[in-house]
């Protein structure tokens, strides 16, 4: 049924943090490795050792920059299903494919019932629903609902794989509605935000702003100048060899 | 938006179909309204159900899986697209029911019609709907894209039924049957009618395309789709991948835009200017039946010509707010 939940047991999601992410693109690779070989259409690619690659993709990874009249910030800023709590691309859903689950809040494609007709895609703000390129039915991310439930996996491992895969611990998984949860911790000491809070989709995912570590006018030069250690002059052997390559 | 021809056609023909099933629907009862309303309802009906099942074809051929199109029709409780389509079924049955339905019994006839006629134009408010809902789409999330929608599928229906009273008309003259003076004044009546509706449809046009250039991109953002507006202005440093992707090539259609002024004054021409004009010449001037026939289907090929420009650029001028992700330039 496409009709939202009127709430949810409980509210599972990512807590991503802008501050720490470095932009390896770690969990967009172990997102793509887990999502290929688990259950349903296989997350295809077209072309991909052509010209033109391309591929349906949970978790992308862009670099934007932000700049102030002192400052110019690079921000690494990993972007999948914000697994929203008014979520616009349930409702739109023609076939009933698309869910989101009442126990746990997780927005889902039940992929034997879409039919590719893509009206959930344009209905998300955020760009969080690809179409499988071979399969024809819509990919997005389960939030590994088919890790973080598998007893059969180390209990280090029943988290979704990008935050598994995370070498600076920039994401973090867990239960919004547990106030002692990390997730919730994080989102209240360090001021998680919602993403485009002004389409109303009430997104469950938060975002850590980067902190604002001042402009040029609080930067102290260190003294150090590299080029002291381009330009030296070589000495002994080297010196020699300088000379006589000179002289050839 | 990427304009999809499946979609332009979808909503464009079946529109006209739709509007031609309403305007027969209130002009079919009692005899003596139209030229339908002397004849059993059975051929213009036929029409207005042909012409609307080849939209509703064409949307079929946007679907990635159309074997598991069947399943559209469950989710009407909270889907405009399985509304749309629940209601498209409905109206078609409505309308093979008014092509049998015997005019002698004129109140059940005029219920059957009427009822057919609001259906019709439902169907059309349903397919508006599916656009209007989007909001991360502000170029269509307004009000005023069912009235568009609507108008422009009375003013398809208005010269569709035109070009079939010329045939009428036609088929009378060459059986050499009965032909009553009132069907040039039937005539008459529509074109005059199909005149007002196309110019209010292209008025509707401007305006929902004076909305678009005021509203711009809307509310959102590169900051706000980013929330890290405390750092400064945002644009994309690098791109998440190197090639092209599937939110790229359905969202981040640009060459609309380039011309997107041009394209409007064209689609106002060759959609309202020249069907009006045809009108006209069959009003002033004395023409053999069978080139009214030309000058009406003229006029109502020039006008879906139009109306498919303008749904094309309705797509291509629409921006997603996915693409805040992709802009290389912070405003």
């Amino acid at each position: 049924m496409t009709s939202l939940p009127k709430s949810t047991e409980r509210r599972m999601g990512l807590v991503i943090d802008l501050d720490i992410c470095v932009g390896c693109h770690a969990c967009v690779v172990n997102c793509k490795a887990w999502n290929s070989g688990g259950y349903g259409a296989p997350l295809a690619d077209t072309d991909p050792w052509g010209d033109e690659p391309s591929g349906a993709w949970l978790n992308r990874v862009h670099g934007f920059e932000a700049v102030s009249e002192t400052t110019s910030t690079v921000v690494h800023f990993p972007k999948s299903c914000l697994h929203c709590d008014d979520a616009p691309c349930v409702t739109v859903c023609p076939t009933g494919a698309s869910i989101k689950r009442s126990e746990d809040g997780i927005v889902l494609v039940d992929e034997d019932k879409c039919m590719g007709c893509g009206l959930c895609a344009w209905a998300c703000p955020y760009g969080a629903r690809e179409m499988d390129p071979s399969e024809g039915v819509m990919k997005k991310c389960t939030l590994c609902v088919d890790r973080i439930y598998n007893q059969n996996l180390p209990v280090e491992d029943q988290v979704p794989a990008c935050v598994r895969s995370c070498p600076t611990n920039a994401r973090h998984f867990g239960d919004f509605d547990d106030p002692e949860s990390t997730v919730s911790i994080l989102t209240k000491e360090r001021g998680g935000l919602d993403l485009m809070p002004e389409q109303g989709t009430k997104p469950v995912n938060k975002y850590l702003p980067p902190v604002n570590r001042g402009g040029v006018e609080d930067f102290e030069p260190s003294g150090l100048n590299l080029a002291d250690y381009v330009d030296r002059e070589p000495r002994g052997i080297l010196a020699w060899a300088d000379r006589a390559l000179r002289n050839m | 938006m990427h304009p999809a021809l499946s979609i332009i056609l979808f909503s464009s023909i079946s529109g006209a179909g739709f509007g031609l099933g309403a305007i027969i629907g209130i002009s079919g009862f009692p005899e003596g309204s139209s030229v339908f309303s002397s004849y059993p309802l059975l051929a213009p009906t036929f029409f207005a159900t042909a012409i609307s099942s080849l939209g509703l074809l064409c949307s079929v051929l946007h679907l990635r899986r159309p074997d598991r199109a069947w399943r559209a029709f469950s989710q009407w409780r909270s889907s405009w697209l399985s509304r749309e389509g629940v209601l498209a079924i409905v109206t078609l049955v409505a309308l093979t029911v008014l092509a049998f339905t015997n005019p002698i019994d004129s109140i059940f006839a005029n219920f059957v019609g009427i009822t057919a006629s609001v259906l019709c134009l439902l169907t059309v408010f349903a397919t508006s709907m599916i656009y209007t809902q989007i909001k991360a789409v502000p170029a269509w999330n307004t009000s005023f894209t069912p009235v568009l929608y609507i108008v422009f599928a009375i003013s398809g229906g208005l010269l569709s039924s035109i070009v079939l009273h010329a045939v009428f008309i036609g088929v009378s003259l060459m059986k050499g049957s009965y032909f009553p003076a009132t069907y040039m004044s039937f005539f008459d009546s529509f074109a005059a009618a199909s005149s007002a509706a196309l110019f209010v449809a292209w008025t509707v046009q401007f305006l929902w395309w004076r909305r678009l250039d005021r509203i711009g991109d809307g509310k959102s953002t590169a900051e706000s789709a980013t929330r890290i507006e405390g750092l400064g202005r945002v644009h994309l440093l690098e791109p998440p991948h190197t090639g092209s992707n599937y939110l790229m090539d359905e969202m981040g259609f640009v060459i609309g835009r380039r011309h997107a002024k041009k394209l409007r004054s064209l689609s106002m021409l060759i959609g309202g200017l020249l069907p009006v004009s045809s009108l006209m010449l069959i009003q002033l001037i004395q023409l053999e039946i069978y080139l009214v026939f030309a000058f009406s289907f003229f006029a109502l090929a020039t006008h879906i010509l139009g109306v498919i420009l303008s749904r094309w650029l309705f797509f291509a001028e629409a921006r997603h707010s996915v693409m805040l992700y992709y802009q290389t330039k912070s405003n």
